[in-house]
């Protein structure tokens, strides 16, 4: 059984609500779990620089408190990276802020087998790419590092300030 | 109490607010957006594209769509955002302005092609000659850049070329001139609402290469708000109150009485007004209608037809697209293909009637345009065809960003009006302000795409002879929800029609509509300019009857 349908199925018995709950204790932070993740999937490398030189950690922090976009979203960002932490725990009782680069590589490759992976994963690289691409206003792409890699030409005129950016 | 009250501030609102203001009379625009000016708009894809920047946030405000043969689901959930902006201006401060005039024919298209099985086909109350002068006025005030070529569709005129000489267009325009030629077809430069060069207030274009989704820094746009808000600002006779959410109007037998709005802190008001105009774009103005309810007009207001929310038009076609590597050409020939900013202003009506199998069907425009630079935009499609990271990804990335151009385009061809597709109130869910959001149905006709794919061939093989690679086309029977009209047709019969062919409600004397909601049909073309011609010229009639007293 898909193990998401398998937890939502389980949750509707207090018992299994119990043991999940109990799970979680054990589990680490989402946010540090999704930027792990983040991690893995746009790494620093000899092709180019990777979120850590983006400041993505950084960046996620305005997206949590940006208001115009939806809770749920946000939401979700913190419960795929619990459903990620439970795949780690699942496949190598450990957490996923544990695994080595091989063990990451091979749980990313089991979760994109199944649809809730495959999304979870398309919606990380959604802030991937704005970490890479947006205005560096955004406190990210400084010095334009991401426009120079891709010889991508900005638009102009471009926001300088916060004021900018917040749009009344 | 004041002369004029618009709800809305877009393409519909502001020729109304222009011309009524300007006269001497006391308008007030309310405007459920903030007031955004030239200078507050960057090119910035994270708040024009990818936050509720000018638009609600969903979990606020939405809307169900229902499309035929599935569950409703609110957009909240889908994702699928219904909103085009919401802001002072509307979302024509965020169009590409690709503008064409509808034909003579578009205006009867009942009596030109004939019925369609399971279509709500009917003529205008009005004829294209009715709505030319404001065509032309439409190029003059709002600004209408492009050169008249003729061809076996163009439309009559009463003036010999547009005011503004076309912007400056891209090296790719020559190949496809020179393709067009080739296969006998008339290239045509696309009529776009902006200004080549200043004009008043205005600037000219700065040819930033980003225009369709943001608003325009320059003025150069044709937007409501620029081109004929602020201008009519100048007379002290109108009034803009952004973040004001119209929630309902009031009325007795004949008349609107009120319009009742919530501000931003959440205080609710009400204006007075002799006269009131809903402008809020298709799915919203039927929607206020609808759940403007009272024991007068117990199915909404000016609906005692029960067609309020009927026959909503969106433009039907799809798009496709062709890839240009750069290691196809000379060195000379990817510096032109690499240009930026400046426009490819090419479009097709050769194919605006077809025929088929022996009958003569209504066709469609072309209009031809690179891929948007948007790069998260750019970035993510790359992901939608395959899952990858690591240096897989930088590898395809960097490929995807260094090598290569792809030029698109877009067909417009007729949504047939039909029973499935309308809009009615939500049973159950409301807006942050506790009233019902409007749930649209849609079920096309399948007709829809005929035209489409006898069109999009000949556009692909245009593409090849060009040089581009990797043709496709994608035709859709999903509505694109920026291009949307009808709900309140007009039309001489109460019976079946909202409005009469002034645009003013059958059943009240004092309110009129003047966004596309006024549509039965819409013509193989975008919408706006006919939207903001059609204002133009009820304006024209409120004040008429503003004369007579």
């Amino acid at each position: 059984m898909n193990r998401r349908l398998f937890l939502g199925t389980a949750l509707l018995s207090g018992a299994a609500l119990l043991t999940a709950r109990y799970a979680y204790t054990f589990f680490s932070n989402p946010t540090q779990v999704m930027l792990s993740v983040m991690d893995h999937l746009y790494p620093t490398s000899p092709l180019g620089f990777g979120v850590r030189e983006l400041g993505v950690a950084a960046y996620m922090v305005g997206v949590v408190q940006d208001v115009r976009i939806l809770p749920s979203d946000k939401a979700y960002l913190k419960k795929g990276a619990r459903w990620i932490e439970e795949e780690a725990h699942a496949m190598y009782d450990k957490s996923f802020l544990s695994l080595n680069t091989q063990q990451k590589e091979q749980l990313l490759q089991t979760i994109t087998q199944e649809p809730w992976g495959v999304n979870y994963i398309n919606y990380l690289f959604n802030y991937i790419f704005e970490a890479i691409f947006s205005p560096p206003i955004y406190g990210t792409n400084g010095h334009e590092m991401g426009w120079k890699w891709a010889e991508h030409q900005a638009g102009f005129p471009l926001p300088t300030t916060q004021k900018e950016i917040t749009y009344g | 109490m004041v002369d004029v009250c618009i709800i809305g501030s877009g393409a519909g609102a502001s020729p109304v607010a222009y011309e009524l203001s300007q006269a001497g009379f006391k308008v007030v625009v309310l405007e459920k957006g903030a007031w955004l000016k030239k200078e507050d708009f960057f090119k910035d894809e994270i708040a024009a594209c990818r936050r509720s920047t000018y638009t609600p946030r969903l979990d606020q405000e939405q809307h169900v769509i229902e499309v035929a043969g599935e569950d409703a689901t609110p957009t909240s959930v889908s994702g699928w955002d219904f909103w085009n902006g919401s802001l002072v201006g509307g979302s024509s401060n965020l169009m590409s302005g690709y503008f064409h005039r509808m034909k003579p024919q578009d205006f009867k298209l009942l009596s030109t092609y004939g019925a369609i099985k399971g279509a709500n086909i009917v003529d205008w109350p009005i004829d294209y000659e009715t709505l030319e002068p404001y065509y032309e006025k439409v190029e003059r005030l709002v600004g209408v850049s492009g050169r008249v070529v003729a061809h076996t569709f163009g439309e009559p005129r009463s003036t010999k070329d547009f005011p503004y000489e076309p912007t400056i267009e891209h090296g790719i325009t020559a190949w496809f001139d020179g393709a067009c030629e080739k296969q006998g077809i008339t290239p045509l430069p696309t009529p776009r609402a902006i200004l080549p060069r200043a004009q008043g207030a205005r600037m000219g274009c700065s040819y930033s290469g980003y225009c369709g989704s943001y608003g325009c820094a320059t003025g150069a746009k044709g937007s409501a708000r620029e081109a004929l808000l602020e201008p009519a600002l100048k007379s002290g006779n109108l009034e803009i109150i952004a973040r004001a959410h119209v929630t309902h109007l009031d009325s007795d037998a004949s008349s609107i009485r009120a319009a009742h709005y919530v501000d931003y802190e959440g205080n609710t008001h009400t204006i007075e007004a002799k006269i009131f105009v809903v402008a809020c774009q298709a799915v919203e103005t039927s929607r206020l209608l609808l759940n403007s309810k009272n024991g007068y007009f117990p199915q909404g207001m000016a609906n005692s037809s029960g067609h309020v929310g009927k026959n909503m038009l969106f433009s039907a076609g799809g798009s496709g697209s062709g890839v240009f590597y750069y290691e196809d050409f000379s060195k000379e020939s990817v510096a032109m293909l690499r240009q930026m900013g400046a426009f490819v202003n090419r479009s097709l009506q050769a194919w605006y009637e077809l025929q088929d199998h022996s009958t003569t069907i209504k066709g469609g425009t072309v209009d031809f345009l690179w891929e948007h630079p948007n790069p998260v935009s750019k970035a993510k499609r790359l992901l939608n065809q395959e899952l990858l990271w690591g240096d897989a990804l930088k590898t395809k990335l960097l490929a995807h960003f260094k090598t290569k151009r792809t030029l698109l385009f877009e067909i417009f061809c007729d949504w047939l009006p039909t029973d499935g597709t309308h809009v009615t109130l939500d049973p159950s869910v409301k807006d942050r302000y506790g009233f019902a959001v409007a749930r649209i149905h849609l079920d096309a006709h399948k007709e829809d795409l005929r035209a489409a794919k006898a069109i999009a061939p000949r556009c692909e093989a245009l593409l090849k002879s060009m040089g581009a690679k990797d043709i496709a086309t994608n035709l859709s029977y999903m509505p694109p929800q920026n291009l949307q009209a009808g709900g309140c047709r007009f039309g001489k019969d109460p019976a079946t029609s909202v409005l009469d062919a002034n645009c003013k409600a059958h059943d009240l004397d004092n309110l009129y509509v003047t966004d596309g909601s006024f549509m039965p049909t819409g013509g193989s073309v975008p919408y706006t300019w006919t939207i903001y011609a059609n204002a133009f010229r009820v304006a024209d009639s409120i004040l008429e009857r503003f004369k007579k007293g």
